[in-house]
């Protein structure tokens, strides 16, 4: 009985799988979303499902050969692989390609398209996953934001501290040392404001606004050996435009770099950083002793909005004696390109430098001009990275601990309006790979439906730890350490 | 009129039924319960749980089984549409100040325009008896759409244009939420899409059907096809808003009149390129007239903003530069009655007179009025708000 039982559920299971017939060849390579038609992959990715774009769809098979081995196949309303299967094939297949034959049901007809390939990189990407802010845009507020992280291997989203937390603060960038979820910074904003620096297993909560400087610690960017941390000053306004082309100017009325030693709460400050120019988004190279910087000259603002073109700068650092150098070196010169350049981001190898140019101003989120460029560290030769950018704005980069050319970067690609998390590879040459969207379980709901914007992404080599509970408490107490100046 | 209780189309707007909604599949809307209601309520559900270990303790049969079910389904019933539902218990009507009968009589009005129905909205305010910010704030705007703003500024108070107001993380939520109304009214596409996301953000889960609506119009007037897609796409996944995500789709599906509605609109557009320094609204107006004279809701806005601020120089000034210069026919006798104040403050020359005064009763009717001055006679009148109010 129980035999005859298995066998009818086995025939009716079996009788309800449909086998496609009268299948129609269609010439050309299906049309899917998120467009992962031919990018390069690392092997520890989340499973890439894909919706097919067509009207009248109801099914998709899509079947997934390894050119070392190893298939799967799926059906139903979008190709929704499963985890451990992709994994396993995808570790079968490291340095060579996935196979993509996609058949779709549309209005009760079976398509096979041309199949499509992915590359499984050799390189690897060991990084957990990534961590960014994520915000429901109000230009001037919010109400909810949190800083989340998101496991690069499946589709596993947790909070890192919500805004709720701290009593609705604001919560600006977090700030690891090349992704060591050991040591990082992260600044609550309004009444309870601080900047909080994890260090192991010891918090420290500062209050880095002080008489002496031009405002609270901003952008931040940690010393590889994790005793220093370089900050800009900034005191950030924000107007909006006449025309409906463009919306907001965030702008700096003062903004200067420091350097805080996490050790002694001291801010190194130096009159070569703190001039009446704008220097901003400091960020020290792999060896640490170079710190990049941009550096625009001093105009009235915000009347000379669009004539405020920064350069890309670097000054020596003495990590032995806390120190800046004597002078200043200006690598390129935004006045002469008539360009502005922001967010200078060494790779960990010291090979390259990528960064953003903008016609003018600050903040390359709300420039849809916005290109990433890559400056060869080795040669000095820059290039825009055309293979990756966007007619709208692509920023917000950082490289993976891995080093070996694995980075992320925002975009607003898919709509103008939010900006969404890519991942591309650079090769010895330094041309990089086709951008491929975070996956998610079902990206066409996930991203049709967000009305997020993912901001200041970092990769994480592991999940961040903190103690939303103490961290709350420490916060809502005012009990911050000030930090004192060093000259 | 439209077809069902106002706050339904509130609920709608505010995605306050997506629970239910996704267990039953349809939409379900809450219903007002005040404090007394609520009691009830209360008191009926402590009576049905304290009678179920009664029932447990007699050895209930099937049909007593059936009969606990189904006061189970009643006890959260009651629960979700009165007690506990998130429209009465987070987002009551309270929290804007008026009572249940009042909020539904005020979104009478704000509901009207919102479909579009601006003669409703006029005949509503007449009707429902009460007054408040939001009553008067869509009773002017659908005056200003009807080319009425100027004859209906003095009918009703309290007088709130919502020229005077700025948006800001201390603004009352019902400003915010009406203001990106005023801004998309006038043309000003830029505020427009800032007051919406303010009051998305504020919004229950940080999404308003409305706004969503308003963003993806307001991309449609400035050409940004790829932001207004995101917005209507989100729409057509709603069964209440698909049709008009499908009529305002760019391509074969967006009908003729939505079609129209967008170019007109763009004809408002502001077609300076440059920072603005603050959000005062005389500067938004004047910018919009600059690049549109014809624009005649910002004309009315400016003129009547200038009027309530009781600055007849000012007035006369935007009077003659964004007026009488560009040769506009338009003859509204609030204007003429403020320019009788000017020109009587001034000693005008007659050749003055004649070339402001065009409706010759105006300056005979204020000859009464300086005979009885503030009497409720010319109640009607600017001349008595000027003086009395």
């Amino acid at each position: 009985m129980k035999y005859l039982v298995c066998i009818i559920a086995f025939i009716a299971f079996t009788s309800c799988v449909e086998h496609p017939t009268n299948v129609v060849v269609i010439d050309a390579m299906p049309v899917i979303y998120p467009d992962y038609v031919g990018v390069t992959i690392p092997a520890s990715i989340a499973p890439m499902n894909f919706s097919v774009e067509e009207s009248g769809l109801e099914l998709v098979d899509v079947r997934v050969v390894g050119s070392e081995g190893g298939e799967i196949h799926v059906r139903g309303e979008w190709a929704d692989f499963e985890i451990c299967e992709w994994h396993t094939l995808l570790s079968q297949n490291i340095g060579g390609t996935l196979t993509f034959n996609v058949m779709a049901k549309v209005n009760g007809e079976w398509q096979r398209y041309k199949p499509f390939e992915m590359i499984v990189s050799d390189c690897d990407m060991t990084d957990y996953g990534v961590v960014y802010r994520r915000i429901a845009p109000g230009f001037e507020t919010f109400s909810t934001l949190g800083m989340y992280q998101r496991c690069l291997a499946t589709f596993e989203e947790s909070a890192i501290i919500e805004s709720r937390a701290v009593d609705g603060s604001c919560m600006n960038c977090h700030y690891s040392n090349r992704g060591n979820p050991e040591q990082f910074s992260l600044h609550i904003r309004g009444k309870h404001g601080c900047t909080i620096i994890h260090n192991g297993d010891e918090d420290r909560y500062l209050n880095t606004k002080t008489s002496e400087t031009a405002g609270a610690c901003t952008y931040g960017y940690w010393h590889p050996e994790g005793r220093y941390c370089a900050y800009s000053l900034n005191r950030i306004y924000q107007n909006f435009y006449v025309g409906p082309d463009k919306i907001i100017e965030p702008w700096d009325a003062v903004s200067d770099i420091a350097i805080l030693d996490t050790h002694s709460d001291e801010l190194i400050v130096s009159p070569l950083m703190s001039t009446h120019d704008f220097e901003t988004t400091p960020a020290f190279s792999a060896d640490g002793r170079t710190l990049f910087f941009c550096k625009a000259p001093y105009c009235e603002m915000p009347a000379g909005y669009n004539q405020l073109h920064y350069s890309l700068c670097a000054v020596a650092f003495d990590e032995k004696r806390g120190a800046f150098g004597d002078s200043i070196t200006t690598i390129l010169d935004g006045d002469n390109l008539g360009k502005s350049i922001s967010l200078p981001r060494p790779s960990y190898d010291g090979r390259w430098l990528m960064f953003c140019m903008t016609d003018y101003g600050t903040t390359p989120l709300n420039r849809m001009e916005s290109d990433l460029y890559l400056l060869d560290m080795q040669t000095g030769i820059t290039r825009v990275m055309d293979e990756v950018n966007s007619n709208e704005s692509d920023a917000y980069h950082n490289w993976s601990s891995d080093a070996n050319g694995w980075f992320l970067f925002g975009s607003k690609r898919e709509d103008h309006l939010y900006s969404l998390l890519y991942f591309a590879l650079v090769d010895e040459t330094g041309h990089a790979t086709k951008p491929f969207l975070l996956p998610q379980r079902n990206p066409k709901e996930y991203y049709r439906e967000n009305l997020h914007s993912f901001n200041a992404p970092d990769f994480t080599t592991r999940k961040v730890e903190l103690n939303v509970q103490q961290t709350r408490s420490e916060v809502l107490s005012g009990r911050v350490s000030a930090v004192r100046i060093k000259h | 009129m439209l077809s069902y209780p106002y706050h339904y189309y509130w609920q709608e707007q505010n995605v306050l039924f997506s629970d239910v909604y996704r267990l039953f599949g349809h939409f379900y809307y809450y219903q007002y319960a005040g404090p007394i209601l609520q009691c009830v309520a209360f008191v009926v559900i402590l009576l049905v749980i304290g009678h179920i270990p009664y029932l447990v303790l007699r050895r209930m049969r099937l049909r007593r089984c059936a009969i606990v079910v189904l006061i189970l389904v009643f006890i959260s019933d009651i629960y979700y549409t009165y007690l506990h539902s998130p429209f009465n218990h987070n987002y009551k009507p309270y929290q804007y100040g008026l009572s249940h009968r009042d909020f539904e009589k005020t979104l009478s009005v704000e509901m009207e325009y919102y479909f579009g129905n601006y003669h409703n909205v006029l005949q509503n305010v007449h009707n429902v008896g009460i007054q408040n910010v939001v009553i008067s704030f869509y009773y002017y705007l659908a005056s200003a759409h009807l080319g009425l703003l100027p004859d209906n500024l003095l009918k009703i108070s309290p007088k709130e244009l919502g020229t005077l107001q700025t948006i800001g993380e201390d603004t009352a939520l019902a400003i915010i939420n009406m203001m990106n109304d005023l801004y998309y009214s006038v043309g000003d596409m830029t505020y427009a899409e800032r007051a919406a996301m303010m009051s998305c953000v504020f919004s229950p889960n940080n999404i308003n059907m409305k706004m969503l609506k308003r963003l993806a119009e307001v991309n449609l007037v400035s050409g940004d096809t790829l932001a207004a897609m995101k917005y209507i796409r989100y729409l057509s996944k709603s069964s209440i808003y698909r049709e008009w995500a499908v009529e305002h789709t760019p391509g074969h599906t967006m009908s003729e009149r939505v079609r129209m509605d967008i170019e007109s609109k763009r004809r408002y557009l502001n077609n300076s390129d440059t920072l603005r320094l603050g959000d005062n609204c005389r500067v938004i107006l004047t910018e919009l007239l600059k690049s549109n004279p014809r624009n005649e809701i910002a004309l009315d806005y400016l003129l009547c903003t200038d009027l309530l601020l009781k600055d007849i120089e000012l007035f006369k000034r935007d009077y003659d530069k964004y007026y009488l210069e560009r040769g506009l026919e338009r003859q509204k006798e609030l204007y003429q009655q403020a320019l009788v104040i000017y020109l009587a403050g001034t000693d005008a020359t007659e050749e003055q007179w004649s070339k402001y005064i065009t409706m010759p009763y105006v300056k005979k009717r204020f000859a009464e009025y300086n005979k009885c001055r503030g009497s409720q006679d010319f109640k009607e009148t600017y001349w008595y708000y000027f003086d009395k109010e």
